[in-house]
């Protein structure tokens, strides 16, 4: 031991074993910046015996490019010493015996002693951070594996945009022809041929409208996004204001939030909140006065949003069938439509990377809640789009 | 739309069923009387020379031109005429099944003069020859 004084033998003893544990390199130097002390560390670390270090200034452990560098900044270091975290990451490098550089983070500590004032630095070597960035690569190659998966998944949507675009053509002559029927033949037939071609027409209206659903849901995955800021109360309002006016004779009390803005896809965020809130006039057509209320709860995890009504509501032992496309909770009589409003709901709340789900109860209203673009708690998240 | 046009409309389409319910669709509307048709959209220029020869004006020739078709489909239809030195100022209103932006712009790019979706409604067509200078002034109101 050079320049520390110690009390007992027993307390050197204990001192001495306790640096050599230590795995980080533990180098002492004094006021001129001469190596005093280093640890077993430092041998391992820059392939030098302790011997050859002693004595020596402390910049044989620094790159030769910043030697002059880290002279002055040593002068400034005992001009105003006091405890700091040097660096980390690729910009700090120290030099082995043999020449060669690798990164380190450097921990400063200061202290006296009766031969003079004493710098402590502690140095970690970073080149095991090579296996973080292993971990990294992984996750990099689950990442790309993933983006197969969403490639894939646009294969399929292309696959069934085309699909409903071709059904299109034979339903346009199911259609028509079935018109030229009713023009041209209609006085010809009994009430049984009268009605066949009236289901007849009805059905391939029905589905020129489901392949319509189908086309429009498939565009909303294949669009790109434009994420700005997004005044979701606003929104609400003006579609709120177009609900009114489509439904005149429904007793509607509102509740909307102020201030909710959001970052995301305008226009995507709006035919979410469409489908939403026609929902919520939808079900909530039966009661004397439907109650409908647009807000959003915080939580350490960001903010969720919520649509509530308090009208039909739904089991919620078919919850998980919801958000399916073509899935219904009713039947068409009490409450029309082909069910795609909340399958087109979650493909955009989805790719906003954000969840979007539902309570309810029957006779009693529905809440749908869904946040937008949320970090997972731990480690890193994210949404392929699809 | 109290009386048909003078002009004589080519539907250029594969299918005979969408051939027949267009026939009687813009007939029974009164948009046209005179409606030619065409299945094969690379004798589209051979037709127009049979309409020449049974003394039909071509400045009253009217083209209605789907996409989708085998082998030349309409885009290439419509760049074969709009290189044809007799018959390229034919107005040509480009039909397709699909409402893609994409193909909108490319049939306008190509110089189509219109572009209606199937199946149409009657005022969507004849919005469309309104938007045509030199159709407009043929159509009785």
């Amino acid at each position: 031991m050079i320049g520390i004084a110690t009390n007992t033998a027993a307390v050197d003893v204990v001192w001495r074993n306790l640096m050599g544990a230590v795995p980080d390199a533990v180098i002492v130097s004094d006021a001129s910046g001469q190596i005093v002390y280093v640890n077993t560390a430092v041998t391992r670390f820059f392939g030098y015996q302790p011997t050859d270090l002693l004595g020596q200034p402390v910049e044989i452990l620094v790159p030769r490019t910043v030697r002059g560098q880290h002279k002055s900044h040593r002068a400034a270091y005992h001009s105003e010493p006091r405890r700091r975290f040097m660096g980390f990451g690729s910009d700090l490098r120290a030099v082995r015996a043999d020449g060669s550089e690798f990164p380190v983070a450097i921990s400063l500590g200061y202290t006296t002693s009766p031969s003079g004032n004493l710098v402590i630095a502690i140095v970690q070597d970073l080149s095991d951070l090579r296996e973080r960035d292993r971990s990294i690569e992984n996750l990099t190659q689950r990442m790309v594996r993933d983006t197969k998966l969403e490639e894939v998944n646009k294969e399929l949507e292309a696959f069934s945009f085309s699909v409903s675009h071709d059904l299109r053509a034979p339903l346009r002559v199911v259609d028509g022809f079935s018109q030229v029927l009713k023009e041209d033949y209609f006085d010809k037939l009994d009430d049984y041929g009268r009605d066949c071609i009236n289901r007849i027409r009805t059905a391939a209206q029905r589905m020129g409208q489901l392949i319509d659903d189908l086309l429009n849901l498939s565009r909303i995955t294949r669009s790109d996004m434009v994420t700005t800021d997004v005044d979701l109360s606003a929104m609400t309002r003006e579609i709120v204001e177009m609900m009114m006016a489509a439904y005149p004779d429904q007793k509607v009390e509102l509740a909307i939030e102020e201030g909710m803005v959001a970052h995301g896809d305008a226009r995507l965020l709006r035919i979410a909140l469409e489908n939403l809130l026609s929902n919520a006039w939808k079900f909530s057509s039966g009661q004397p006065t439907a109650r409908i209320e647009i807000g959003r709860s915080k939580s350490t995890r960001g903010e969720t949003y919520f649509v509530r009504d308090n009208g039909a509501g739904f089991d919620m032992a078919y919850a998980d069938k919801l958000f399916g496309a073509f899935q219904r909770m009713h039947n068409a009589q009490a409450f029309p439509g082909t069910g795609i409003g909340l399958a087109t709901v979650q493909r955009i709340i989805n790719r906003h990377s954000g969840r979007v789900w539902a309570t309810s109860e029957i006779n009693k209203g529905a809440t749908f809640y869904f946040t937008l673009f949320q970090e997972a708690g731990n480690g890193i998240q994210y949404n392929p789009t699809g | 739309m109290t009386k048909p046009s003078e002009l004589t409309l080519v539907m250029v389409d594969d299918n005979a069923d969408e051939i027949f319910l267009t026939r009687r669709q813009v007939r029974q509307d009164g948009i046209v009387n005179n409606f030619v048709s065409e299945r094969k959209p690379e004798r589209l220029i051979e037709a127009l020379g049979e309409l020449s020869k049974a003394g039909i004006d071509k400045n009253k020739v009217l083209i209605l031109l789907d996409i989708n078709m085998p082998r030349a489909n309409g885009f290439e239809a419509l760049g074969v005429l709009r290189a044809h030195p007799q018959y390229k100022d034919i107005p040509v209103i480009m039909l397709s099944a699909s409402d893609d932006e994409a193909d909108m712009f490319e049939a306008f790019d190509l110089g189509a003069n219109g572009y209606v979706v199937k199946p149409f409604k009657s005022d969507e067509f004849f919005a469309a020859l309104s938007n045509i200078p030199s159709v407009k002034h043929q159509l009785v109101q």
